[in-house]
């Protein structure tokens, strides 16, 4: 989670990238109760985000979103 | 106080260890908020139980019979198994995995849901991906981008192994917010 990207600096680097049709959708949030039903957070690590987010944060730590673009034509001023 | 995750090789080693270290995934009632029950009774309940995505790309990607699917970081195989049922035997699907032991599992789940025949799982790094340009029609990805520190390397090369006009789904976190600084070079942080 620490590498994510606000969604739209994520939507701005899938077009930089050469993807065309740049379209973000279906949001879910991500709270530390979802966190915590995966093993990847590990418990030390759910007691620390409990700690330093702020309770008013807690429910929306991250969102999910579907990303979908197509392959363009032109990346970097070359036809590919 | 955690040291700061200077380097990319860190992260990276960080988040394979932390996948490599893991004997199960979220699980069912992860599962149940991004599949639906028809999805989940398609699949091998062992498969369900290692769900580790953020979303539901297959259901977005517009998936037709004969396409050529790549999973980037499929992890035990749920969405490259439910692509494979969309492109169907004259189709193939293909999960890309860090880890041997994902691919194992991924492998096995395809054989228990039957599409095995038109569906490989093949090791390797979402930075680096071994597989010929312009070779795929669709890339779907299920919760990996954000794992990697180097996203633009990896959306490159999604791009280069897509067809011309080829489609890209992907599933990943983003925040709305700044994490506290504690949190953003916590190791754990980074593969959760």
């Amino acid at each position: 989670m620490s590498g994510a990207l606000a969604e739209r600096a994520f939507a701005a680097k899938i077009e930089k990238m050469g993807f065309t049709d740049v379209w973000i959708g279906e949001r879910v949030s991500y709270g530390v109760e979802q966190a915590a039903l995966y093993p990847l957070f590990t418990p030390a690590l759910i007691d620390l985000m409990r700690e330093l987010i702020p309770p008013d944060r807690q429910a929306t730590v991250a969102v999910s979103v579907i990303a979908k673009a197509r392959k363009g034509e032109v990346f970097d001023g070359k036809s590919r | 106080m955690p040291e700061d995750l200077l380097f990319q090789s860190e992260i990276k080693e960080v988040v394979r260890k932390a996948y490599a270290g893991i004997d199960a995934g979220a699980g069912r009632p992860a599962a149940q908020r991004l599949y639906s029950e028809a999805e989940l009774g398609a699949l091998p309940p062992s498969a369900v139980d290692w769900a580790l995505g953020v979303g539901n790309p297959v259901r977005h990607a517009a998936l037709q019979p004969g396409e050529t699917v790549l999973d980037v970081g499929c992890g035990a195989g749920i969405d490259t198994i439910l692509a494979a049922r969309a492109v169907g035997p004259t189709g193939r699907a293909i999960g890309l995995d860090l880890l041997d032991e994902m691919c194992e599992r991924a492998r096995a789940h395809a054989k228990a849901a039957g599409v095995a025949p038109w569906t490989e799982f093949v090791r390797g790094e979402m930075e680096d991906i071994p597989l010929p340009d312009a070779s795929v029609d669709v890339v779907i990805s299920n919760g990996v981008i954000n794992l990697s520190p180097r996203k633009s390397r990896v959306l490159a090369e999604i791009r280069r192994v897509l067809r011309p006009g080829g489609r890209l789904s992907v599933a990943d976190l983003t925040v709305n917010d700044e994490l506290p600084t504690e949190l953003q070079t916590n190791d754990a942080a980074w593969a959760g």
